[in-house]
């Protein structure tokens, strides 16, 4: 059976005792809450061009105004409607979010695999590297990546939180399959005549998949604080309008303790976005690591 | 008064499929100084009930009803304190497990001594000398109670576990499968030394194990447990000269034996009930070969038959060549 | 004639490394010689770090010898590689002590016991069900139908240690290597999984060498039993021989230190 088939019967399977995790579902109202809103961006610069979030400007506003009935979450520093920034901000983290968890996960996983199948100088090598990559600093390297590439890119910045983010996956991934290598099963597959193909897809993969879900979500929350962080200190994409971003301009433009109105809604977001995915993956951890489950 | 005895217990475990039933109903009666061997395979009981005794289950079993009698006080109504003072002491328990016992990081000598020291009112020097009497009784060197447990193998552990059960030299020990973990040769030694043990300190002994061959070697009394019941009870001697539940004959009869050879084995059909769902009636009605009717509606009592206890409406009808 | 021959066979696994010094080694089969003939029950009898389940490890191909030569129908199997290996695989099978662990628990029973088939290409769609479905009554698993889309998860002991010895014949093999196939079994299912592979051995005319720790349980089920002790075999003989008159001092201890069931024929 594929790897496909087995994630919908395990999805069904967990779904029962995830549902028994009170912050587990905490976290999934939130996340659904900010999906809702996520899917909600682009229906503003729709109704006006002035709602646009980047271009769009109130031709009779030229500076920051609390809320109104026009802009129900007021308005930046040249006239630029704050609710549609918000929204536009909640498509970039769940794009960043996501895209980074998952390169970094999908990565982290054949690198794990494959080292703690094989072993020896294979093993050896990958898990080198992923030691150094998980000593480098990685607020840091990213600001000088982003320093020497000049302009950044969304996407450049999700390729190198991914980039930076595999090694930890790795290595669970690793030590996983170096216990399932061990198992009976594996064995039996290869009296069977299975080659090192078979038992890593069919046998291997579909018992780390859990982990691997794992991960992903764990991973969404490390990949949107760091791209808030990199918006914040100004080396974000500056062609999108991220929560980072928001905050950035309500910063540089001596903002911050004169409208809350701007500061908390993004500020918010990212703390309870971050956290939501991060309480959907503690309560994922329960499910696959039974001894944290209460009795 | 017995010195121990147990009283319409049952017991359950509350997990999210529903209530295992592990204990449906247990009673029980020793005399000081006997053994009794209790059988039976996993899942039916046998080792929910040596936990019961010392009150040592997790948190989601519930003891529902029922009396554990010990010197004719109730050990379900002691204060955890109390029985914290009872076991080692007065009641203590030896598992299948020797390497999760012993805790890696202490020498096995000092793991002993401090067992002794929180139940006796003793010097620290009597401690260690009980503790080098207690190896040379276990039959290991008492030059090695300075070691870690991982200097120790697999017999010598279990050995060292058993002289941690004996250090307060308790009335009853609980010894659940204390050698399946390992070869038959130390298995021998093993138990011949808790039988030496037995005599030599007068201790009264219930034997959990799924080898009726173990229990014929070493107990005076056998208890054959299935789906949370004791199903037959007797003399060792008596019980595997006549057994007269269908259960306790489909066991005997499925072991091979060493010396005679024997045409065909008869195993026992079907598998063992689930505790959680247990069947109507007798709980072995659905792998039975003479139930009847009133098997799959009435629950048989244990009644006294031919010396024994048996728990079955037809244990008369039933042949045993 | 012999369907299996090994000569003088050894393993020798590496254990730690000390950081000065050299690379340790321990024996866990040494210089061990013998014959399975055909349609034989061929037992190894030993303790638990004997040598016994790398023996049949290494008959499998499953691990390298360290030195001497096995031949399988005349053939020496340890210099066959890739299609010749392949082929080989399909003629021997191997049925594993725990068979909570033996079947991967991602796996259906018709996903576990078809798994050969796929990989050998044996059968395809319609036939290869009807494989699955003849292998599952073989063992006496019916109504099969109503078994192949459960996992092992849902199956008592018996039930899979049979899934499991279906999986290990749907290819029909030849030879058949039996790890302690009921040590993790209740008693009383244990005689039922017993007098099944008995049955199979007459019916698909099977070899098998059957490994365990257990006496009489050797003696149930074997032609010949051969004792090993510390990766040497110390005595090889007929059943009755073995047990009823040992020559090597460890048979005969082994054989006291086993319990009897007193009083139960002889009194």
């Amino acid at each position: 059976m594929g790897i496909i088939e087995y994630a919908r019967t395990s999805i069904k399977e967990n779904w029962s005792l995830f549902r028994r995790s009170r912050m587990g579902l905490l976290g999934l109202a939130i996340l659904a809450f900010f999906a809702f809103l996520a899917l909600l961006a682009p229906i503003p610069r729709l109704i006006d061009d002035m709602y646009h979030p980047m271009v769009g400007v109130d031709p009779e506003i030229s500076y920051s105004t609390p809320p109104s009935l026009r802009h129900p979450m007021g308005t930046d520093f040249m006239g630029r409607d704050l609710l549609s920034q918000f929204l536009s901000g909640a498509q970039i983290a769940f794009a960043v979010g996501i895209t980074a968890a998952v390169i970094s996960v999908l990565i982290g996983t054949a690198i794990g695999l494959t080292s703690g199948y094989y072993g020896g100088k294979v093993d050896a090598l990958l898990m080198r590297l992923a030691d150094i990559v998980l000593v480098l600093p990685g607020l840091p390297f990213i600001i000088v990546i982003a320093a020497a590439l000049g302009k950044m890119s969304i996407w450049i910045i999700v390729l190198l939180i991914a980039l930076l983010g595999w090694p930890g996956v790795a290595r669970v991934i690793r030590a996983q399959t170096l216990s399932l290598r061990e198992r009976p099963f594996v064995e039996a597959a290869r009296v069977a005549g299975a080659g090192d193909r078979r038992i890593l897809l069919h046998h291997l993969a579909p018992n780390v998949l859990p982990l691997t879900f794992l991960y992903a979500a764990l991973g969404v929350s490390g990949a949107i604080l760091t791209e808030a962080s990199l918006s914040f200190i100004g080396l974000g994409d500056p062609s999108v309008v991220s929560w980072g971003m928001m905050l950035q301009w309500a910063f540089t433009t001596g903002h911050t303790f004169r409208a809350p109105y701007w500061i908390l809604p993004p500020g918010l977001a990212i703390s309870l976005l971050s956290l939501s995915f991060y309480l959907v993956g503690r309560a994922l951890e329960e499910i696959i690591n039974p001894r944290l489950r209460e009795p | 008064m017995s010195f121990f005895e147990i009283q319409g217990l049952r017991m359950h475990y509350a997990t999210s499929r529903g209530r295992v039933k592990a204990i449906r109903g247990v009673d029980l009666k020793m005399d000081k100084g006997q053994a009794l061997g209790l059988a039976g395979e996993s899942g039916c009981g046998k080792t929910s009930l040596g936990l019961s005794i010392l009150r040592l289950l997790p948190n989601n079993a519930h003891i529902t009803r029922g009396r554990i009698l010990f010197h004719g006080e109730d050990l379900l109504r002691k204060s955890e304190e109390e029985m914290r003072r009872i076991r080692w002491k007065y009641i203590s328990m030896v598992f299948q497990s020797a390497m999760n016992a012993l805790n890696p990081v202490y020498r096995v000598g000092d793991q002993i001594v401090e067992a002794i020291l929180a139940h006796e009112d003793i010097t620290k020097d009597e401690a260690k000398e009980r503790v080098s009497e207690l190896f040379s009784l276990v039959g290991l060197d008492p030059g090695r109670a300075g070691q870690y447990p991982h200097e120790y193998s697999g017999g010598m552990r279990q050995r060292a576990v058993i002289a941690m059960a004996l250090a307060c030299h308790p009335e009853l020990l609980i010894a659940d499968e204390p050698t399946t973990a390992l070869d038959v040769i130390h298995q021998k030694q093993i138990i011949e030394k808790m039988d030496e043990l037995r005599e030599k300190l007068g201790m009264t002994m219930i034997y959990i194990t799924h080898d009726i061959a173990i229990i014929s070697e070493t107990c005076d009394v056998m208890a054959v447990m299935y789906g949370g019941k004791i199903v037959e009870s007797s003399k060792v001697r008596d019980l595997l000269r006549r057994p007269m539940h269908p259960y306790t004959q489909g066991l005997i009869r499925s072991i091979p034996p060493l010396h005679d050879s024997v045409g065909r084995l008869t195993s026992i059909e079907g598998e063992p009930p689930s505790l959680l769902s247990p069947p109507r009636g007798c709980s072995f009605n659905p792998r039975c070969a003479y139930s009847r009717d009133i098997c799959r509606t009435s629950e048989p009592p244990l009644r006294q038959l031919n010396g024994g206890l048996v728990a079955c409406h037809f244990a008369e009808e039933i042949p045993w060549p | 004639m012999a369907l299996i021959t090994t000569e003088n066979l050894r393993k020798v696994f590496p254990v730690r490394k000390r950081l000065f010094g050299g690379q340790e080694y321990v024996t866990a089969v040494d210089d061990v010689s013998f014959k399975i003939h055909r349609r034989e029950v061929f037992g190894l009898v030993g303790e638990s770090g004997s040598g016994k389940t790398t023996c049949g490890r290494l008959l499998l191909r499953l691990l390298e010898p360290t030195s001497g030569s096995i031949y399988y129908d005349g053939v020496d199997i340890t210099k066959l590689t890739g299609r010749e290996l392949l082929s080989f695989r399909r003629r021997v099978q191997m049925i594993f002590q725990n068979p909570y662990e033996s079947l991967n628990p991602r796996f259906t029973v018709y996903d576990s016991v078809a798994e050969p088939l796929i990989i050998q290409r044996i059968a395809d769609g319609e036939e290869r069900r009807r494989r699955v479905i003849e292998a599952l009554e073989r063992v006496r698993l019916t109504p099969a139908e109503s078994l192949l889309r459960r996992y092992p998860h849902e199956l008592s002991g018996g039930q899979r240690q049979r899934v499991a010895i279906a999986r290990a014949l749907v290819t029909e093999p030849d030879f058949v290597v039996a790890d302690e196939p009921v040590s993790m079994l209740d008693v009383s299912i244990r005689a039922g999984i017993l007098n099944l592979m008995l049955d199979l051995r007459d019916d698909l005319d099977l070899t098998m060498l059957f490994i365990t720790h257990d006496l009489a349980v050797a003696r149930y089920m074997c032609d010949r039993i051969a004792v090993m002790h510390k990766g040497r075999i110390v005595e090889l003989g007929s059943k009755e021989d073995v047990i009823e008159n040992p020559q090597h001092p460890y048979t005969r201890a082994l054989l006291s230190s086993v319990p009897r069931l007193h009083s139960l024929s002889k009194t």
